[in-house]
């Protein structure tokens, strides 16, 4: 087991530098770079930028140097000192935009997704044990409506009850008098009142979708052979069924957790711009908007890692709960 | 029905000898397309500490009517009437069985209980316990085996974790699991299948049960696995003094186990009684033409007759006949009588009863006693005569092999296949799997030789080198066609592959997954004549139709997709698809293992149809050696990948000289139920060696009972000891193994 992750990480290193050069020449193809999007901005606003200072910029980024130079700059940067460079737009270290809203974004995601789960595997239990009651139509119908509602709709309408009802400040994760605090305990309850929201946005979306892959996979498990045995074995019924079928029905979820990784990151942009919260993806947006190419690059290169270390993690975690998994990889060896 | 009432008493009364006394079972399935009757109207008896076997074609109801007495049939399905009155054993306080009470069994009525009550909780898996088919399924595959076994003492009885613990290693020994404490600890898939299914018994009599219902226990097993679960359930009957329920479709097993047989057709019992009466003196219709599809080990079966089968094919379950539910397949159907009337149980003796109008006491006396009389003189005769000669005209050049006059088609040489084994950070490869390791054998032209063996033993793959959907790794295979120069198959590739591609086919072992579901008939045995570019169009359309006819099928089929028929009509059409390309080779991969007794006659007689207009030569692949000796001119036996006997059937049958062929002879259980007992089994122990560390010197000395020093030593070499037989075995000359030639005479029926 250990040689088998030792030889998964190390052979993440070559992936991961073919993603930072897809992903560094990704950003690059656009025409012009960050001064000409800036030098048009200011233009717009009739502020006429002075050909030297331009000139001078682009000397000091390094954007008249070629390709490749740039990207070395920036590559070996990360990798030696863990310098992600300098954001254009805000001027500040990349490392101390990302961070604090990737900490954010991950514990929104983590809650959220486990909250969708929670909700959808006792709703999808439900429904694939009882299949075709009404129950079943009844949860199908709303998982349907949660499917087809657009995430800021649901969104605006929370906001609003929120609002209307509670009295609340709505967007963003923090009260403004928090926003800048130090982390205390009020902070934490703050964060919590305000991230509800969000919460239920993401995981109505998500539970939909994950009910009914939960009730294919469970109909698929609950006619299997082991379930007859343990029902002749004398158990009760819903002992069983969460014994054996549902265990063995979790596995695809196990398998795909580290995709959710990723997609909590860059996904649900739009809900985080509708309700103004403070994670990563309106700042990657914004970036790529404006050809801020260390800044969405680091983004990018991010996502990657993440990917990669959440494939990883759910295969480790499948092989430590699905014994055969790791039966088979020695089978293959 | 109305003689129904007169059967069942109205007190829940059971003789002192009965266990469990189903009545009148009714269990059906109201499914969208209709009612199903899957049980309708069973009764039998089991008595204690005896075996019933319950035998028939799939969907008779034998399943569920198993399910049924513990009440776990699959939803929809429900108990909707009779009684399966159960004498169940007094328990103590702590749930086991109470010595002190004994005697005073309670009677309970098992089909009044709800499926969910507690009541019905506690006599599943502790009164009644119940093993399956396939251990590798009906085990959960991510507990391990310790767990679920310990499970179930939980559930029944007060006991704590260390005591549960000690009892369920204790019992994993008991059933001859080696190493039992580590085992309790192993996750079903480290485990063979025969431990497997040693752990599933092991779950079973943990808590000690006194019915046991063992659905098809070792129908997925290979025989020496067989006959070793056998042996271990015989044992156990006797230790544990449990009545044994059964089900299986193999009347040769059924001869090995059975004191009493329940023959089942259609949700009802056809015929039951002891098994010696049965299997002497059958009483339905049913019974006999089960009895006689049967291809019969060390028989008549090298006259090549054809196989008597059983008139078209269990009807689905929304088209029941009326009437007798088998006089649409009977050869005795009396017109305006059997399709009218439903037959009533009619006795015939003590445990003896059958279901058929030729016994119905009402209409033989009307008919002034001729029918039943005549009819049952008829049965007798029809068993005392040596089957049917309905001898199919032999373009083999009849059983006796004259194959040094044959041209060879086929000539394999040193054919090696060797699966790399990668191990370590760098994936270095640190030795073979060698799944065939190099096997010598030659195919005459139009001669069918068969390969056997157990499972793990490389025929699968030998197969597969030939039609070249591995590629081996040495050794040569010469095709040879009509005289021209040999071609190595094993050195082509790509496409210089391509024209013998057409020349040698293969028909694979399960019709259900070999078949793409999404493509019609006319798509799938079409799909390799539009590849070779041979038809197209209306021309492809006409080949497809004439193969569907070859085959047994309707033209009109074409368009309609697999699912739309039965297991035997879709190797039916496997069988089209591979003869699409008029080959001259066809493997074939267990082409019939998957298949009911009477269908798998109904293949058999069309495989030998086939090889008569076709001049085909087969390859023939199983590990059943009644169907082997049935089909196969020469036998080559398999193990660890090597050939250890090869030998013209007839030869190899009467006088094996390789122990290991015996053994495998030995384990095939014998459809007669008087040669048990006198029979000496060889049942070998362990499992198959693991070909990627095969023992020193011979494979098969560690199981081997005729081993010397020597064998540990030195490999033994393939040599020609005469009669045409090539043998590995150092002692082959010396040792007199048993072959089934002397058995022969107490398998064929005698008359009375």
């Amino acid at each position: 087991m250990l040689t088998y992750i030792a030889r998964r990480v190390l052979m993440m290193i070559p992936t991961l530098f073919l993603i930072s050069l897809a992903s560094f020449f990704i950003i690059q193809l656009p025409p012009g770079d960050f001064l000409s999007t800036y030098a048009a901005g200011m233009s717009a606003q009739n502020a006429e930028v002075a050909q030297e200072t331009l000139e001078a910029l682009e000397q000091r980024y390094g954007l008249d140097q070629p390709f490749y130079v740039q990207y070395w700059y920036w590559i070996s940067n990360i990798v030696c000192c863990g310098d992600f460079g300098q954001s254009f737009e805000w001027n500040r270290p990349v490392s101390s935009l990302i961070w604090d809203r990737l900490t954010l974004t991950m514990l929104l995601a983590i809650v959220s997704t486990l909250f969708t789960w929670f909700v959808a595997f006792l709703i999808g239990t439900y429904t694939a044990v009882r299949q075709y009651s009404v129950g079943d139509y009844f949860w199908t119908f709303v998982g349907f409506i949660g499917l087809a509602t657009p995430n800021f709709l649901l969104a605006l309408v929370l906001m609003w009850i929120s609002f209307r009802y509670f009295g609340q400040s709505v967007g963003g994760l923090f009260s403004p008098e928090y926003e800048s605090a130090p982390w205390s305990i009020g902070k934490a309850v703050d964060l919590f009142q305000h991230m509800w929201i969000p919460v239920v946005v993401i995981a109505t979306a998500g539970a939909a979708s994950t009910i009914r892959v939960m009730r294919a996979n469970l109909l698929d498990e609950l006619h299997r052979p082991y379930t007859t045995t343990a029902r002749a074995k004398g158990m009760q019924e819903w002992r069983l069924i969460a014994k054996y079928p549902v265990r063995l029905a979790l596995n695809p979820f196990i398998s795909t957790v580290g995709w959710t990784l990723p997609t909590l990151v860059s996904g649900e942009i739009i809900v985080s711009v509708v309700l103004n919260l403070p994670t990563t993806g309106p700042l990657l947006l914004r970036s790529l908007e404006s050809q801020d190419m260390y800044l969405a690059g680091s983004f990018i290169l991010m996502l990657g890692v993440l990917t990669l270390i959440g494939t990883l993690l759910s295969d480790i975690l499948l092989a430590w709960l699905d014994p055969r998994i790791q039966y088979e990889k020695a089978g293959s060896r | 029905m109305a003689t129904e009432t007169v059967q069942t008493p109205a007190t829940p009364e059971l003789a002192a000898d009965v266990l469990l006394s189903v009545r009148n079972l009714q269990t059906h399935f109201p499914l969208d397309q209709g009612l199903v009757k899957a049980v309708d109207g069973a009764g039998f008896e089991i008595r204690r500490g005896k075996t019933l076997c319950v035998v028939g074609e799939s969907g008779c109801g034998k399943s569920v009517t198993a399910r049924s007495i513990l009440q776990i049939v699959d939803r929809p399905g429900r108990v909707v009437g009779g009684e399966l009155l159960f004498r169940q054993t007094p328990r103590n306080d702590d749930g086991r069985p109470d010595a002190a009470q004994h005697g005073q069994e309670r009677i309970v009525d098992l089909a009044k209980l709800s499926p969910k009550s507690a009541a019905m909780r506690a006599i599943r898996g502790r009164d009644i316990a119940m093993i399956f088919q396939e251990p590798m399924t009906s085990l959960s595959p991510v507990h391990t085996i310790g767990n679920q076994i310990v499970e179930v003492i939980h559930l029944h009885e007060n006991v704590s974790k260390k005591e549960a613990k000690e009892r369920a290693i204790e019992v994993l020994r008991r059933v001859g699991v080696p190493r039992p404490e580590q085992r309790f600890d192993s996750h079903p898939f480290q485990l063979s299948g025969g431990l497997r299914q040693r752990a599933m018994i092991a779950m079973a009599l943990v808590c000690n049960p006194t019915l046991l219902i063992a659905d098809e226990p070792t129908t997925a097993l290979d025989v020496t696995t067989q006959a070793q679960i056998l042996e271990l359930m015989r044992e156990l009957q006797s230790d544990y003094g449990m009545a044994i329920m059964f089900i299986t479709h193999d009347l040769g097993v059924v001869a090995e186990m059975a004191d009493d047989v329940a023959v089942m057709y259609l949700g009802t019992v056809a015929e039951r009684g002891d098994v010696e009466s049965v299997f002497r003196d059958p009483q339905h219709p049913y019974t006999r033409a089960l009895l006689h599809s049967i291809p019969k080990v060390g028989a008549a079966a090298r006259a090549r007759e054809k196989l008597d089968t059983i008139r078209g094919m269990v009807p689905d379950p929304y088209n029941r006949p009326g009437g007798c539910p088998f006089h649409n397949r009977c050869d005795e159907m009396m017109p305006g009588v059997c399709d009218r009337i439903l037959p009533p149980p009619t006795t015939l003796g003590e445990h003896r009863e059958v279901r058929c109008l030729l016994h119905d006491p009402e209409l033989i006396s009307s008919n002034g006693g001729t029918v039943g009389a005549a009819e049952t003189e008829d049965a007798s005769r029809d068993l005392a005569t040596e089957p049917r000669p309905t001898v199919v005209p032999d373009a083999a050049g009849g059983s006796t092999p004259d194959g040094d006059a044959r041209s060879t088609l086929l000539d394999v040489e040193d054919l090696r296949l060797h699966f790399p084994i990668r191990t370590g950070f760098l994936r270095r490869t640190t030795g073979h799997v060698r799944a065939v390791d190099g096997l010598t054998f030659a195919i005459s032209e139009g001669e069918t030789l068969g390969l056997v063996g157990e499972s793990g033993c490389g025929k699968t793959s030998t197969g597969r080198c030939i039609v070249r959907s591995h590629d081996p790794t040495g050794g040569r295979i010469l095709y040879r066609e009509n005289g021209s120069p040999a071609v190595d198959l094993a050195q082509l590739a790509g496409p210089e592959l391509k024209p013998y591609r057409r020349a040698v086919r293969m028909i694979f072992q399960d019709p259900h997954s070999s078949l793409n579901p999404r493509m019609t008939l006319r798509d799938i045995i079409g799909e390799p004549l539009r590849a070779h570019g041979v038809a197209s169009g209306s021309e492809l359309e006409d080949r497809v139709g004439e193969l569907l006819r070859d085959v047994g099928l309707r033209p009109e089929y074409m368009s309609r997709y697999p699912h739309a028929f039965s297991g035997g009509e879709r190797q039916r059409v496997g069988i089209a698809r591979a003869l699409s390309l008029d080959p001259r080779l066809v493997v074939a991969d267990e082409a019939v293992s998957a298949l009911d007794v009477s269908v798998r006659a109904q293949i058999l007689n069309l495989l030998q149809d086939l090889q008569a207009e076709h001049q085909l030569t087969y390859l023939f692949i199983s590990h059943d050696l009644s169907v082997v000796e049935y089909l196969c001119d020469r036998v080559a036996v398999m193990y660890v990948g090597k050939i250890v006997e090869l030998a013209d059937t007839a030869t190899l049958y009467a006088r094996p000289r390789h122990p290991y062929t015996e053994a495998l002879l030995s384990a095939v259980p014998k459809p007669d139920p008087r040669t048990r007992d006198r029979r000496e089994r060889i049942v070998l122990s362990g499992d198959v060696a693991d070909p990627s560390d095969p023992p020193s010197g011979c494979y098969f000395h560690p199981r081997c009972r005729y081993a010397k020093p020597v064998c540990a030593e030195e490999q033994p070499q393939l040599r020609d000891v005469g009669d045409g037989t090539t043998v590995a075995c150092h002692f082959a000359e010396e040792l007199t193994l048993r072959g089934v030639a002397d058995g022969a005479s107490t398998v064929t029926t005698t008359p009375k």
